[in-house]
């Protein structure tokens, strides 16, 4: 999607932080990030987790912009390995969704929350939120312009939320550089086996969104298929296997509030 | 001297009016005469349709809201070369005025659909078929060109929907469903070519899913909007807005009927032009 913002813009993002250095033996410490999780997820009985936006204490509220803005950005994150890089990432985007839904709260839908530039771009995607290493960047950078083209890993989808009813599950934790590979895995089998991802009407197959969205990192067709099989549960593998069409596409943005 | 002038370039424009309508409607009048024609006592035709079938099973896909897509940006040139000559080539050679009425809809509905994606793939990167501005100074969009050959006559789009799939030639109130005009807001394009053997059930299935679907009827406070379709398409579905709920509410799901029928009048008319392309954004 050339469309979606200035390439030559694009490429800089992605020469500079597909920098890595697998010598450096850091850690990043989530700790914090991960306390929140903890905390305010809540997994509930229809199988999507909320969370408890309303009641989140002020020191939290605190704790959470100074984990972004006072030691995430600070962290030269290019110098270390591939895998805290993912599990950087991957926090980071969690912790900046939570943070716009926090100072917009309460808010019907992130799509809501107008403040991407341009006039045909819904919701908050495209708004330079912060600077890393000085470049400044936005969550439709941090995923389409790092996470996928840097790791090239489907799963990586269903580790970002979106804040919406719709959206793949977020952990209570967070992702760190030992646990990342496992922790994704558990997002995909979680997502792809919830009705809200795929379910069956006749002789199609209806789809969360996210599946057209991101239809360049999924594959099409019997790629498509082939990557769900890999997570799917015993039921759901039984109808993917007669390979069928994808009839219908469905998001639900509602956020993902405790009513 | 400017008085005489001006009534000279009056005559003048009034003449070339003239010749102009009696041009068109003279080219009308032959295309109704002309495809009137058809022979119920024919035999099964074989009409290769497999080319249509084959693009829109490859390029149309689902929308987020509920109107399907063409991915006109994903068409490679050699399906856009296939389906410039499915329609000078292969449609244009089969004898559509001997065939069964059944298999002339079908036909007509293939070659409608099919010349509306391939004008705006002509034209392609365009916002809307509304754009394609080739159909003279007084006429917006493509309608009016002739665009294709049938039997050695030139037709447009306009000739297919409004002269000859139109009564007395096709009495049915469903076709206008099955035509899709490369818009948001019109019926949606299907991922398979109509068929003589199926299209009652296409028809039916199209007719449901427009009629069902918010840009078909929508309310505001107790303001009722309809489709510009039922504007439009009054031979279709009825002169009165009664005409047209009592038209509608025979496909309605349960949860429209009462909507349709405590409404006596369509308050407001609406249609979304953009053309029926994915949608460009992503979170």
């Amino acid at each position: 999607m050339s469309s979606c913002g200035p390439s030559q813009e694009r490429q800089e993002v992605l020469v500079h932080f597909s920098g890595h250095s697998e010598n450096n033996t850091q850690t990043i410490n989530h700790d914090v990030f991960n306390e929140i999780l903890r905390t305010y997820v809540q997994p509930d009985r229809d199988g999507i987790s909320r969370f408890a936006y309303g009641e989140i204490a002020p020191a939290d509220r605190e704790t959470l912009r100074t984990y972004i803005f006072n030691q995430m950005v600070l962290i030269p994150i290019a110098q270390y390995s591939r895998n805290e890089q993912l599990a950087y990432w991957i926090n980071l985007y969690n912790a900046l969704t939570l943070q716009l839904v926090l100072d917009h709260y309460p808010v019907r839908s992130l799509e809501d929350i107008n403040i991407s530039p341009g006039l045909f771009q819904k919701g908050p995607f495209y708004k330079k939120l912060l600077k890393v290493d000085d470049i400044a960047l936005s969550l439709d950078d941090i995923r389409n312009g790092i996470l996928l083209p840097v790791f090239k890993d489907a799963r990586i989808h269903y580790a970002l939320t979106l804040a919406s009813l719709d959206s793949p599950n977020l952990l209570p934790r967070s992702f760190t550089a030992a646990t990342a590979d496992a922790l994704l895995d558990q997002a995909a089998i979680s997502f792809i086996n919830h009705p809200r991802a795929l379910h069956f009407e006749e002789d199609h197959l209806v789809a969360n969104a996210l599946f057209l969205w991101y239809r360049d990192d999924f594959g099409s067709g019997g790629e498509f298929i082939n990557h769900l099989l890999r997570y799917a549960n015993f039921d759901l593998a039984k109808y993917l296997i007669e390979n069928p069409p994808v009839g219908q596409y469905h998001f639900d943005w509602t956020i993902n509030a405790i009513d | 001297m400017r008085g005489m002038l001006g009534h000279i370039a009056k005559k003048f424009l009034f003449i070339v009016l003239m010749a102009l309508a009696g041009i068109s409607s003279a080219s009308a009048r032959d295309i109704a005469e002309y495809f009137a024609r058809h022979n119920e006592s024919a035999q099964d035709t074989p009409m290769d349709f497999a080319p249509w079938s084959h693009f829109l099973t490859t390029y149309v896909e689902p929308g987020i809201n509920g109107v399907n897509r063409i991915d006109y940006k994903r068409v490679s040139d050699e399906d856009h070369e296939a389906l410039v000559r499915f329609i000078d080539i292969t449609l244009a050679t089969i004898p559509v005025s001997r065939l069964r009425r059944q298999e002339q809809l079908a036909y007509w509905i293939n070659l409608y659909n099919a010349l509306i994606v391939r004008v705006a793939l002509d034209h392609y990167p365009v916002s809307s078929i509304r754009d394609i501005n080739i159909s003279g100074l007084f006429s917006r969009g493509p309608f009016k060109r002739r665009l294709a050959k049938v039997e050695n006559r030139e037709i447009s789009l306009s000739d297919i929907r409004d002269i000859i799939l139109m009564p007395p030639i096709f009495n049915d109130s469903r076709i206008p469903y099955a035509l899709c005009d490369g818009t948001m807001g019109g019926p949606q394009i299907w991922p398979e070519a109509f068929q003589p053997a199926t299209i009652d059930f296409q028809l039916n299935r199209a007719a449901t899913n427009f009629v069902n679907h918010p840009r078909a009827f929508s309310i505001e406070d107790t303001r009722l909007t309809a489709s510009m379709l039922y504007k439009w398409q009054k031979t279709a579905f009825g002169k009165q807005d009664v005409d047209i709920l009592l038209h509608a509410i025979r496909f309605a799901d349960p949860g429209l009927v009462p909507t349709l029928s405590s409404h006596s009048q369509i308050d407001d008319y609406f249609y979304d032009w953009r053309l029926n392309e994915p949608d460009i954004f992503r979170p």
